[in-house]
Formats: C-alpha cells, sequence, structure tokens
C-alpha cells in the first residue's frame, strides 16, 4: 500500500487575511436581500461562471452584476436562508434558499469562491429551481 | 460676416419649434398620459374592490386557455394520425402482415423510416393483435387506449406515461383497407421529460414554465393522475374525448403583486407616449435639419445642440429603461435586451445591453449623417481652398494636425472600447465555427459595431475637414495626398515606439489601423467624388465600403478576442490545482452529506442491522444511489470508489466507477487495510463530523487522492475516495460530455489545455495539446528570471500560444510548480474566417438599406443613359461573377466538407465495429459464430477492452448497455432505431450508421448485425459517437472555416482586380471623354498619353494628333482672321483717307489753275483771293477730316480715362449682373456682405470687370446644361487690420484646364473664336488701378470662381458717395 501522507495546507497565513465563510455567507445573503450585487461583485474574479436555471454561461464581472441584478429586480426576493456553507483550503461553498414574493418561487443558490492571492473571489454561481 | 438669411441658427430652430403644429403634438401627448393614468387609476380602483373574483376570472381563463391548447394539441394529433392513416402503403402493408406475408413488415418499415417528425413526437403502427409492426422516433409504453370498448373501432385519445421519465399525448387511429380494420396508427407528443442531468444539451422539459410566462401565472401540470384534494385553481384537465389526463394548478399572484404588476403595464403605456414624443421629436427635428443644410449653412451651434439632444434622448431612454420594459417574456424581441448575451457597464448604460448598443449605434449614425449634411457646404470650400491657396506649411497646419489627431485618437479609442467590451462582457461566441451566416444575436451586434465604426470614422474625418477650415490652412499645389501621409506618418511611428517598448498585447495595433483607415478616408470622403455620379446605395459602392469598415472592425474584435481568452488563461494557471482541489473536496463533503438521507439510512439500517443482512448486490447498489446527481458521479478524469463498512471494518458494499479486474474478495481486502488508517485519522479528527482530506496518490506521489470519512451512525462508516486517473489512458470508455451535469462539474475550461509540472516533469494535464513530460531549458531558463512567461509554440504544424507560471509567484527551484496552459491560435484562414463573417454581417445589415435605396431611386426618378458609367458596369459585372464563383464554391465546398465529415465518421464507427467483432472472435470456442460469444461475455467487459460504449439489441430491444443509465434514464431508446431495423434486417446491410440526438446533442451511431446461422440478424451491436462526436465536429468546423477563408480571400482578390481592372478599362476612356468635352468647349489640348501599347493607346495617341492638328488649323485660321482684319482696316483707313484726299486734290488743281489764269490774264485778285481762300478753307476741312479719322482710330486703340470715386460694390454688380439676366438658361445668385460695400475705383471700369467674368462664366458651361452663377460679396481684415472687400463670382462650368492657369490674365490670349482677348487683361488692369488683387480658383468638371480683392473704403461722417 502506498504511503499516505496528509499534505499540510498553507492555509494559515491565507486565513488571517480572507473572510471567514461565514461572512461570505452573510455577504450573499444581504446582497440578494437589496437585490444589488455590486458590493458581491468586486470581489469576483475577472470572469464568473453563472447559471440561471439551467443556462450556463462564462460571463465578465460588468455583465454578471448587470444580469444578476436584472433578475433579482425580477424575482424581488422575500427571504434568504443559508442552507450550507463549506471550505475546503482553497475554496469555499455556500448553499442559499432564496424565497420570492411570487407564488411558489423558491431557488437554490450556489456559490463557490476560491482563495486567490488572499482574497476570496467568487468563481461560479449556479441558480435553479429549489423544487427540481 | 454672413447674411443671415442663408444661415440656420439658434433662433431660426427656436422659431420653427415653436410652431403651433409643435406645441399641439405635444399638448396632445401630455393629454394621453395624462388620460391613461387617470383611466389607470380608475380601473385599478374598480378592480381591486373585486379582486378575489376577479382573480378567480384570471384563473378560469387561464384554464380555459390551456384547455384550449390541450384540445388543439389533441386535435392536431388526430388529424396527423389520420393522414398517416390514409397512406396506401401502410394499409397495403398492415394488409399483407395480416395475410402473414412477411414483406409487409418491410413495407411498413419503410414506411415507417420515411416519415419525418419532431424531436418530442413519435409514430406506431401496429397490426389489430395488437402488435407493433413499424415506428419512428421515441418508445413509449402502451397506453390505456387499449382498454377502451372501442380500441381500433374509432378514433381515441390517451395519455402515455412512461414511468417517472416522460408522458405523452397520443391518439389512436383505425387502418382501414376498403372497409376492414387492418390494424391503427398511434402518434404521440410528448409534454414532458425529465432527465438525469441539465447542462447545454439536456434540460427538462415541462409545460409549466412554458405555460407560467405564457399566462403569468405559476402554472403546474400533474400528468397521469387523480387530484388527491380539491383545491382553489386545481382544475381537472381532460381530453376533448372527456379522457381523464391529470389536474392543473395555477396560483395567481397576491393582492400586492397583482397591484405592482398593473402599475406597471399602465405606467408602460404612459411611458409609450412619452417615447412617441421623443421619437417625433427626434425625427422631426432631424428631418429639419436635413433640409435646411440643403440651402442654408446650419450654424455650429445648432449642431452642439442636436447632438446635445441624441443624448439626452439615448439617457432618457436608458433612465426609464426604454424600449427593454416592453420586451419582457415572449416579446419578440426581448433575446436583445436580455443581459445574459451580452452587458456592458462601459458607456454608461449605451452597451447595456444587445438592444442598446444598436439603439446607441443608430443615434450615432442618425448624427453623423446630419453632421455631414450640415457641413457639406463648408467641406467644398475647404477643398478648394486646400489647393489654390499661395503658401506652404504653417504654424496653422501643425496646430491642425495636432488637433486632428486629437481627435482621431479620442473617437479611435472610443471605437476600441465599444469593440472591445462587446467582446469581453458578452457570452456570444463571434467566430463560431457553425457556417458562414452568424447567429441572429451576433449578426445585430456586428451590425452595431460596423454602423458605429463607419459613423465614427466618418465624423473623424469630416471633423478633419472642419478644423483645417478652422485653422485656415493655405498649401499651395500640395497634392491631398499630402497631409495624409504626414499626419499618418507622425501618428503611426510614435504609436508603434511605444507599442513596441511599453505596451504589451496588440491593442495599439488596432488603434493604428483605425487611425490610418480613418486618416486615408479623411481624404477620400472629404473632397467626395462630385455628387451624384452614383447612388450610395449602388452594390458597387455598399460591398467595398462594408469591407473597408469591417476591416477597421476586425483587428479590435480579434484582439478582444485574444484578450477574453488571456484572461481565461490567466485564470486557468491560477486555479487550476486549488479549483480541482476544491471541487473534489466538494464533491466528497457532498456525498458524506448524503448518507443523512433517510432513504440511504433506512436502507443501511436494513443491511446491516436486520436479523437478515441485505445480498451484497443491494448493499453496492445502496453505495452507487449515494454518488447519484452528486459533482462525484460526474468527476471524469477520477477514480471514484464509495465503500461502507459495518463497524467492525468489514466491507459491506462498495461502488466504483472503474472497472478492475481484482476478485471482489481481494478488493475487500485492500479496502479493509485502508480502513484501519483512515479509522485511525478519523479518531485524530476527532471522531465527529466529515473529515476530507487531500493526500498523496496511492500509485504515484506526485498526483493527489481525495479522501472523506464518517460515522454513520447507525453502526458503520463510509469511506469516499477519489484519485486521479494516471495520465495514460484507463482502462474504460470515455465519459461523454453530454452527460455530465452542469453545476460544480462544469468543464470551465474545456477548450485550454493545462498543465502541471513539478521540478520540470509533468505531474497532470488535461486537454489534448499535452504530449511532452518536460519543460523546455529556454522555458525554465525564462521562468527563473520572472514568474509568468507568454510563449508562442509551433507544434507539429499547428500553432499554440502558452502561458507559463510558476506557483506563488516565486523563483523556480527543483520542486516548484509551473502551470503551463496552451491554447491553439487562429491561422491566417482562421482569420479571414473572421473577417468574412463579420462582412458578412455587414452585407446582411445593408440588404434592406439597399433594396430601400433601389426602390427609393426607382420612385423618385428613373435614371437616365447618360447618367450610367462604363466603370460601374464592369465593376457590376465583375461583382456578379465573383459573387455567382463564391457562392458556387461554397455550396459545392461545404457539401464536399460535410460528405467528407459523414465518411470519416462512418469510418470511426465502422472500424470500432470492426474491434468489437474481432474482439468476439478471439472468444469464439470451435466454429460457432460470433454472436454467441455475447451470451457470455459481458458487455461491460466488451467495451472496456474496445474502449468505447457498446449497447447490444436483442430481438429489437435492448439487451445489454455498457451504460445502462443511458437507457434507464430514456436518453438512448430501448426499441432499435427504424432506420437501422430497416437496414439490417430487411436491406441485408450489416453496417448502417444513423443520426440521433440526445437532448441538443446530436451525434451518430453505427450498428452492426451479428447474423445467426441462418443469416438472420441475432444481436445487433450500436456504438455512439458520444465522447467523439465533439471532435469530430471541431474538425469539420474547422475545415469550414479554413474554406470560407479561402473564399474570403477569393473574394477580395476578384474586388481588388475587378476594381484594378476597371479602372484600367475606363481610365483611357474617362480621359478621351474629358478630351471631347474640352473639344467641344473649344479647347485643342493633348491628353495624357496611355502606355499600355494596345488599341486604346493607338486611339489616345490618334486623338492627341487629331487634336494637335486642331490646334494648328486654329492658329492658322486666327491667324487669316486676322490678315483679313487688319485688310479690313487697311481697305477702311485707306478708303477714309481717300475721300479727303480727291477734294484736296481737286481743290489744290483749282487753285493752281486759278492761280495760273491769274498770271497769264492778268484776271481779277478779288476772284483769286476769293478763290485762294475758299480751296484752303477746303483744304483746311479735309484735313481736319483726315485728323479726325486719325483721332477716332487712335481713340479706338486707347484705354479709356479712368475717372475714381467711391462706389458701392454691391450696386455695381447689380447693373452688370441686371445686364446679363436676359440671357436663357442662366441663373445669377447673389450673395451680398451687408447693404453697401463701399470701394474707390472707376465705377464703368468695375462694371465691366463684372460683365467679363459673367460672360466667361456663361461660356464656361456646356451648351444644353443650366449656367448657374453664384455672386457674392464679403468683408474680411487682414493680419494688419486693414479691411478689404471681397467679390467672387462662381459658375458651374467646366473649370479651367490647368495648363491654361499662367494665361488667363496675358493680353490678347483667349480660349474663344470670338472677343479681342483682352477682356481679363483688361479686368486686371482696372483692379490693379484700384490697388486690389484678382485670381481664380478652379475645379475640373465643377467650376471656376474669379475673386477679386480691394481695399474698402470708409467713407468720412458726413461724405457722401456715388450710386
Amino acid at each position: 500500500m502506498a504511503v499516505m501522507l496528509a499534505i499540510a495546507v498553507p492555509a494559515d497565513a491565507q486565513r488571517k487575511a480572507a473572510r471567514s465563510v461565514e461572512e461570505l455567507a452573510g455577504e450573499l445573503r444581504s446582497s440578494v436581500l437589496r437585490s444589488d450585487v455590486a458590493d458581491l461583485m468586486p470581489s469576483a474574479s475577472e470572469s464568473i461562471e453563472i447559471e440561471l436555471f439551467g443556462e450556463r454561461r462564462h460571463y465578465s464581472r460588468g455583465q454578471a452584476t448587470l444580469l444578476l441584478n436584472g433578475f433579482l429586480e425580477d424575482s424581488s426576493p422575500t427571504s434568504v436562508r443559508i442552507a450550507k456553507s463549506y471550505r475546503t483550503p482553497s475554496a469555499a461553498f455556500v448553499e442559499a434558499i432564496v424565497s420570492s414574493s411570487f407564488p411558489g418561487s423558491e431557488s437554490v443558490w450556489l456559490a463557490r469562491y476560491a482563495l486567490m492571492r488572499g482574497e476570496w473571489r467568487m468563481r461560479e454561481l449556479t441558480v435553479e429551481d429549489a423544487h427540481d | 460676416m454672413t447674411n443671415s438669411v442663408d444661415r440656420f441658427g439658434l433662433s431660426d430652430l427656436a422659431t420653427v419649434l415653436m410652431r403651433r403644429r409643435a406645441r399641439w403634438t405635444v399638448l396632445l401627448l401630455v393629454l394621453l398620459a395624462a388620460g391613461t393614468w387617470a383611466f389607470g387609476a380608475w380601473k385599478q380602483h374598480q378592480a381591486l374592490a373585486s379582486l378575489d373574483q376577479r382573480l378567480d376570472l384570471e384563473r378560469q381563463a387561464s384554464f380555459s386557455a390551456i384547455q384550449g391548447i390541450v384540445d388543439a394539441e389533441y386535435s392536431s394529433l388526430a388529424s396527423w394520425a389520420r393522414d398517416l392513416a390514409s397512406d396506401p402503403g401502410v394499409a397495403e402493408g398492415l394488409r399483407r402482415v395480416d395475410a402473414g406475408r412477411e414483406d409487409g413488415k418491410r413495407i411498413l418499415v419503410a414506411w415507417a423510416a420515411m416519415q419525418t417528425h419532431g424531436q418530442r413526437e413519435f409514430i406506431e403502427v401496429y397490426d389489430p393483435t395488437p402488435a407493433l409492426q413499424a415506428w419512428s422516433g421515441a418508445a413509449f409504453p402502451m397506453d390505456g387506449a387499449v382498454r377502451n370498448d372501442r380500441f381500433l373501432l374509432q378514433e381515441l385519445e390517451s395519455l402515455a406515461i412512461d414511468g417517472d421519465k416522460r408522458t405523452a399525448f397520443t391518439a389512436w387511429v383505425p387502418v382501414l383497407d376498403e372497409a376492414t380494420i387492418v390494424g391503427a396508427i398511434r402518434v404521440g407528443r410528448m409534454v414532458e421529460q425529465h432527465v438525469p442531468v441539465r447542462n447545454e444539451y439536456l434540460r427538462d422539459y415541462t409545460w409549466d414554465e412554458e405555460w407560467s410566462r405564457e399566462i403569468g401565472q405559476s402554472v403546474v401540470f400533474t400528468f397521469g393522475a387523480d387530484s388527491p384534494r380539491s383545491k382553489d385553481g386545481r382544475f381537472i384537465l381532460r381530453s376533448p374525448s372527456d379522457v381523464h389526463l391529470g389536474y392543473v394548478d395555477i396560483e395567481t399572484p397576491s393582492e400586492v403583486q397583482w397591484v405592482a404588476a398593473f402599475d406597471r403595464s399602465f405606467l408602460n403605456i404612459q411611458l409609450f407616449w412619452l417615447f412617441a414624443g421623443m421619437m417625433l421629436a427626434l425625427g422631426a427635428l432631424s428631418t429639419l435639419l436635413w433640409r435646411e443644410a440643403k440651402s442654408k449653412q446650419i450654424s455650429g451651434s445648432v449642431v452642439a445642440l442636436y447632438g446635445l439632444f441624441l443624448v439626452s434622448v439615448r439617457w432618457g431612454m436608458l433612465a426609464l429603461d426604454m424600449p427593454s420594459r416592453w420586451q419582457m417574456g415572449k416579446a419578440p424581441l426581448s433575446p436583445l435586451f436580455d443581459p445574459q448575451h451580452l452587458a456592458s457597464v462601459v458607456g454608461l448604460g449605451a452597451m447595456r445591453t444587445i438592444g442598446d448598443l444598436l439603439i446607441s449605434a443608430i443615434l450615432v449614425t442618425l448624427f453623423t449623417v446630419v453632421f455631414l449634411r450640415a457641413t457639406n457646404t463648408l467641406r467644398k470650400r475647404v477643398q478648394a481652398t486646400l489647393r489654390f491657396k499661395a503658401g506652404g506649411f504653417t504654424g496653422n497646419f501643425w496646430a491642425f494636425l495636432c488637433v486632428q489627431q486629437v481627435v482621431m485618437w479620442a473617437g479611435a479609442f472610443l471605437l476600441f472600447e465599444a469593440a472591445h467590451h462587446a467582446v469581453l462582457d458578452a457570452t456570444l461566441d463571434y467566430f463560431e465555427r457553425s457556417g458562414l451566416l452568424p447567429g441572429r444575436l451576433v449578426l445585430v451586434v456586428f451590425a452595431a459595431l460596423l454602423m458605429t465604426t463607419f459613423s465614427v470614422v466618418l465624423l473623424m474625418a469630416r471633423i478633419g475637414w472642419v478644423l483645417a477650415d478652422r485653422f485656415r490652412l493655405t498649401m499651395q499645389d500640395l497634392p491631398s495626398a499630402g497631409p495624409t501621409i504626414v499626419s499618418a506618418l507622425a501618428v503611426m511611428i510614435p504609436v508603434l515606439l511605444i507599442d513596441g517598448l511599453l505596451i504589451p498585447g496588440g491593442a495599439p495595433v488596432s488603434v493604428i489601423a483605425v487611425v490610418s483607415v480613418m486618416t486615408w478616408l479623411a481624404v477620400w470622403v472629404g473632397p467626395a467624388q462630385p455628387a451624384g455620379q452614383s447612388p450610395i446605395v449602388a452594390l458597387r459602392r455598399i460591398v467595398p465600403l462594408i469591407v473597408l469598415t469591417s476591416m477597421v472592425l476586425f483587428p479590435m474584435m480579434e484582439i478582444s478576442v485574444e484578450d477574453k481568452a488571456r484572461i481565461r488563461m490567466v485564470e486557468a494557471a491560477e486555479s487550476f490545482l486549488a479549483d480541482r482541489d476544491a471541487r473534489a473536496m466538494f464533491a466528497i463533503s457532498e456525498v458524506l452529506d448524503a448518507a443523512d438521507d433517510t432513504s440511504f439510512q433506512r436502507g443501511w439500517e436494513s443491511g446491516v442491522l436486520d436479523s437478515v443482512p441485505l445480498e451484497r448486490a443491494r448493499m453496492d447498489s445502496l453505495a452507487e444511489e449515494l454518488t447519484a446527481g452528486f459533482m462525484l458521479s460526474a468527476l471524469s478524469s477520477y477514480d471514484v470508489t464509495v465503500t461502507l463498512f459495518a463497524v467492525d471494518g468489514s466491507v459491506r458494499g462498495r461502488y466504483s466507477n472503474v472497472a478492475r479486474r481484482l476478485p471482489r474478495s481481494l478488493r475487500d481486502a485492500e479496502d479493509e487495510t485502508e480502513f484501519i488508517l483512515f479509522a485511525a485519522m478519523f479518531e485524530e479528527f476527532g471522531s465527529s463530523g466529515n473529515m476530507v482530506e487531500k493526500l498523496t496518490g496511492s500509485t504515484d506521489q506526485n498526483r493527489f487522492r481525495y479522501a472523506g470519512f464518517r460515522d454513520l451512525e447507525s453502526d458503520g462508516f463510509l469511506l469516499v475516495r477519489a484519485e486521479q486517473r494516471a495520465l495514460a489512458e484507463s482502462a474504460g470508455t470515455p465519459f461523454p460530455k453530454v452527460l455530465a451535469p452542469a453545476g460544480y462539474y462544469g468543464d470551465r475550461y474545456a477548450d485550454l489545455s493545462i498543465a502541471e509540472f513539478r521540478g520540470g516533469v509533468v505531474t497532470q494535464t488535461e486537454g489534448q495539446h499535452y504530449g511532452r513530460s518536460v519543460l523546455d531549458a529556454d522555458v525554465i531558463g525564462v521562468l527563473k528570471q520572472r514568474a509568468e512567461l507568454w510563449r508562442s509554440e509551433r507544434i507539429r504544424d499547428r500553432s499554440y500560444l502558452t502561458f507559463y507560471r510558476v506557483q506563488e509567484n516565486v523563483a523556480l527551484d527543483a520542486e516548484q510548480q509551473v502551470t503551463a496552459v496552451r491554447r491553439s491560435i487562429s491561422n491566417v484562414f482562421d482569420q479571414l474566417y473572421h473577417l468574412l463573417r463579420i462582412i458578412v454581417g455587414g452585407l446582411l445589415l445593408c440588404l434592406p438599406i439597399y433594396l430601400a435605396g433601389v426602390l427609393f431611386r426607382f420612385w423618385r426618378y428613373v435614371p437616365e443613359r447618360g447618367e450610367r458609367h462604363f466603370r460601374d458596369r464592369v465593376l457590376n459585372a465583375f461583382f456578379t461573377v465573383g459573387a455567382v464563383t463564391v457562392v458556387a464554391m461554397g455550396v459545392v465546398g461545404l457539401r464536399v466538407v460535410t460528405g467528407e465529415n459523414e465518411r470519416a465518421i462512418e469510418s470511426w464507427l465502422r472500424q470500432h465495429l470492426d474491434r468489437v467483432e474481432e474482439t468476439l472472435e478471439l472468444e469464439v470456442r470451435g466454429e460457432e459464430l460470433p454472436y454467441r460469444v455475447l451470451d457470455r461475455v459481458s458487455v461491460d467487459s466488451l467495451a472496456a477492452r474496445v474502449g468505447v460504449d457498446l449497447v447490444v439489441y436483442n430481438n429489437l430491444e435492448v439487451e445489454q448497455a455498457s451504460r445502462p443509465e443511458l437507457i434507464r434514464d430514456r436518453l438512448i431508446e430501448r426499441r432499435l432505431p427504424v432506420e437501422a431495423y430497416e437496414a439490417l434486417y430487411f436491406d441485408g446491410f450489416r453496417f448502417v450508421a444513423v443520426d440521433e440526438q440526445l437532448g441538443e446533442f446530436a451525434y451518430t451511431a453505427g450498428y452492426r448485425a451479428l447474423t445467426d446461422e441462418q443469416g438472420v440478424p441475432r444481436y445487433v451491436v450500436a456504438i455512439p459517437t458520444l465522447p467523439e462526436q465533439e471532435r469530430i465536429e471541431e474538425e469539420r468546423a474547422r475545415t469550414v472555416a479554413y474554406l470560407f477563408g479561402a473564399l474570403l480571400l477569393l473574394v477580395l482578390v476578384v474586388m481588388v482586380t475587378a476594381s484594378l481592372l476597371a479602372n484600367t478599362l475606363t481610365r483611357p476612356i474617362a480621359r478621351l471623354r474629358t478630351g471631347l468635352q474640352s473639344v467641344a468647349a473649344g479647347h485643342f489640348e493633348r491628353i495624357s498619353p496611355i502606355d499600355s501599347g494596345d488599341e486604346i493607346a493607338d486611339l489616345v495617341d490618334s486623338f492627341n494628333t487629331m487634336q494637335d492638328q486642331l490646334e494648328d488649323s486654329r492658329s492658322l485660321l486666327a491667324q487669316q482672321e486676322r490678315q483679313l482684319a487688319w485688310r479690313e482696316m487697311a481697305r477702311q483707313v485707306a478708303h477714309e483717307i481717300k475721300n479727303p484726299l480727291t477734294p484736296m486734290k481737286l481743290s489744290i488743281q483749282h487753285l493752281r489753275s486759278a492761280f495760273s489764269r491769274r498770271a497769264t490774264d492778268g484776271s481779277d485778285e478779288e476772284r483769286f483771293a476769293e478763290k485762294f481762300k475758299q480751296t484752303t478753307t477746303t483744304l483746311i476741312e479735309q484735313i481736319d477730316t483726315l485728323a479726325r479719322i486719325a483721332n477716332e482710330f487712335s481713340s479706338f486703340g486707347r484705354m479709356p480715362t479712368h475717372i475714381k470715386e467711391d462706389i458701392d460694390l454691391n450696386q455695381v454688380i447689380d447693373e452688370a449682373v441686371g445686364l446679363m439676366r436676359s440671357e436663357e438658361n442662366v441663373a445669377i445668385t447673389t450673395k451680398y456682405a451687408g447693404e453697401r460695400v463701399l470701394v474707390h475705383g472707376d465705377r464703368e471700369a468695375l462694371r465691366r470687370v463684372y460683365i467679363n467674368f459673367l460672360k466667361n462664366g456663361i461660356q464656361a458651361v456646356s451648351e444644353g446644361r443650366d449656367v448657374h452663377i453664384l455672386v457674392e460679396t464679403a468683408i474680411e481684415l487682414d493680419e494688419q487690420g486693414k479691411s478689404w472687400a471681397l467679390g467672387r463670382v462662381t459658375d458651374n462650368g467646366s473649370g479651367i484646364p490647368r495648363a491654361l492657369w499662367d494665361k488667363i490674365f496675358v493680353p490678347s490670349f483667349s480660349t474663344k473664336t470670338s472677343g479681342t482677348g483682352l477682356g481679363l487683361a483688361i479686368a486686371r488692369k482696372t483692379i490693379e488701378n484700384m490697388d486690389g488683387e484678382i485670381g481664380f480658383d478652379t475645379a475640373f468638371e465643377e467650376g471656376t470662381t474669379f475673386w477679386i480683392r480691394v481695399p474698402l473704403h470708409m467713407p468720412e461722417k458726413g461724405e457722401r458717395t456715388a450710386g
């Protein structure tokens, strides 16, 4: 059997500077409730992969801002519940359940962040129907 | 200082805007908006009073609409089925089947194979049994119609339900052979389909989403079930014949939502009135300026105000979200306003969506059109000034150049930014190799960018001419290309230096291209060719303009695409490992969490704790279920193992995505050994929660593996491991991308190849382009100096761009990791293809404009034959021939490429099916046929040995599949496709390739029949090209791109050749034409000889010889005329002199005889004295007569004496013009500076000067043409502050040839056959006597302006002036 060695992850230094996954989740929650991701996007990477109900594409940061703001304006979220948050040494995952005022409309937001140069950068966002 | 009548200023604009009609229009729109608001408020008040009933009515109405659609669907299906059932082939086939004839089935299968239908539709043919005889499309189980008493007796409706995967409406129609029922047709159309994964190819299809969007309410369909309970908004669905279909829930919005939606809809109407007002104002103002600019000079402030108005309209529209607010849901233009395709924050909203970009481009174009029109007269004046005024390069020129370059750079920068962000902030693939025609949205973006580019280029060019006017440029005889070349060099040299020294990347190159082209266009477009010769909408003008504009846009787009790709390469290099780690660890975490699921817990408890433990196979499937739907199942490059352990560490169940040859007992032992280590680590971890770790690989310490471990609360443990596969292709079949679910599973860097090196040796790769296992020494050398390196590399005839990055940005050492990201670079044919797509986009944009232009031309006038040009005809002919050739080659080439592609796919399928058969033959025992091997060999091992996925059909149904989930999830039909059935079972083929579809993913499957001892297909083995399809399609796309790139090259060659040839052919003809026109005008000049040595050159030589002879003849004639005149004059002089001489002679003779008589006869003294006096008197009289004659001749050749006085130049011109107005076909227009322009000179002489100018102008126009003469006066101050009066007389004649410029003011020179040739010489003498200057400006075929410049006289106070 091969020798197994746990890899020491040089994450301590990064963790000092970077925000916690709970902070990321809180930021996502407040942005969705405000229907404005302007605060969220500066920390996104140059291009971000977004899936909105099955349409998955790479967007630039600016395009993502306009896209998500337009989407949030249309869906008018009323509540956001953080269902799960998880982090690895180099990534963080946040899952939020977003309810809107439209009857029967509930969506799941899955965000992945990557730790790049000591900063969490949103790299991926998936929005899908909670009932699927 | 100019006359205000000829200028359109702000006050004129204000007058127009305050017209009554404008006021009424504004008032009407305000009233409409207010009325809409009031009506909306009243309606809302009414509606809120009974909202519940209203919502209920809305639900009822929605349900009625839905039920109507259901009825229409069934009606459509029944109609379709009736059409099919009435086909004689079906009845004939069924009749023969009924009669037991074998060919009956063959007829039906052949018939079914020919039918076409939608992807979600199917057709089935049944005999009366009912047994299925033929089919096409999806395989659905039998529906409830068979239980109906009237089955086969009448048309029936039903609902077919295929498990929980899909549901379809079906219609049955009996097939009659005359009056006998011989079978039935069933047709179906799916109403819902659920897929196991969702990605760009696969998506669930339901009516819910479609109908929710359609009726604006939440609609949820439940098919095939009874409603569990009644509920508000729940309606039972039934078919037209009352078959129960299920139920539908319709949820209406709350009161708050309803009010918000109502308000929005009425706000939309109010804003529409505002929008209409804005558009009306825009149209009216643009039309007004367009019209006024024809006869007046539009002031700069009006143009600036117009620009400001356009900007206001644009931002107003953006602020009010117009017109996107009317494009919600399924509105036809909604994709244009969807930020998913393009959305940029650059431009303050001008590029917020594709639609916004288009609107911005239209407004820029509109402004450009008006601006060009408003500055057209200025351009002509500047053009004349630049060419013929005395002077040289002055400080003004350099100042002009600086300002012009600043303006041009600003324009180029804005243009580049627009194109750059149209690429960076878009998800559109502008240069996808799908074919020549871009998609609709790409087309719109191309159109908008081309419009913007064209407009900005024209604007910059025209601004250049405006600046030239403002800086009063004076360049003598400087060719118009001179300033262009100077300015282009002045820009290019520093830019190239900056580009080379300071700025990495290629952006400046595009800017150079833009500026250069713009500068050239400044020359071309500025002094445009004579207006009216060729309409702008002519194809020969549109095509080159589009090509030129596309060539300006192309480098900007290309660079932007490159920049975007580089951003992704850097991201890939930065996060390749981190992404991989994160995704794998999160995937493991998800699976560990899934163990909390109740159904798993139940299964686990029953498997471990119950008295009768579940069998091993059930436990293995329990392990597999944990991974279903999670990312772990899609980690294609990982070996994934999920192991369930009992509390004692014994293996109870295992799932692995890799087929391994080891017996289960050995693998269990291996896992149980690992369990000990993981259990120890878990204890150290704290023995709670999920432990996920990144570990060194089990076989290679350079690779990693990931493991998750958790305690299953009901006595047991779960171990999940994912280890990246070795570099060599592992056993097993490749994972088709189409089956990878979206989400974190997405293949982010699909078009890139990534490799990681440790100590210079490759440790991991992804993608196809990494074959090397060590880093180049050159690369290592550079990476020791810096952390990043971009390098172009050529590997086996293909060019790549590779980005090397040292991890953590530290210097390279022996163990340092380097990530290399490689991407193939487009070659010249790719780039030509890209350019061609832009050009095609432009052509498609211009097609409607061209057609509209053609219609307009026919509507306004039919061009006369004389207005057509030989060059245009040659160009048209070449364009037509070129276009036909290119289209023909394109069509044929595309068919060839497609055919080759199909053959390549078939060849690939054949080869692999041959390998399947060869593999089976290796297992053959004795004399048995290969098909028998399939009875004992697992399809999994067969697929693993061949390296492809396999599906085995037996008795027309799937028997085995290496990916059974595809059949289970209905991604592959369980029934053999009818095309394969026909070819293999009836036509006797052993192989057939069938085009199939998996969601949006089109692929080909190959089918091979394995025949039994009787030669009948016993098994059919199928290979889908799923994983190979993308590579094959990529190859095809590349070939298509090369084909179209080569075609563009051909188009460009044809266009350039056509232009050159047309010029070569028409230039000498044009010269001959000019020469003949000169002859008609009385000029006998040589034209430039042609050195082509052909017939045309001979013709030009002959013409020049003829001109020489004509010139000689004219000189001779003039000389003879002069001699005749002198003779006549001499005769007159002699005659006049002779007349007095005779009386003088007679008088003297009388006097002499009188004197003689007095001497001889001494006659009377007195009489002699009388006679003497009389005679001398007569002599004196005659001598006086001679003196008078001499005086008269003298005064005839002498200039009259000038009497100087203060005179009004305007009045003198009026007198001269008054004398000439009576001429036929002569229109003389006067434009005076102020009421009086006082000068000091001889009134009569000055009048003669103007009469001379006017006569010259009239005679300069060819016979038959209307004469237009503009007479102007102006006042100017020179640099010393001295005032001058300016006078200009401009005609529309043929201009003065270059060779005559020096002779115009020479006495006795005249190109006319009448006159003394003294007119202009006398005019110069007159003006010089007034201390002034005289001169002329001329342009060939445009006309001549004679001008004078004399000191302005300032009268003393109280002084009176003549006139």
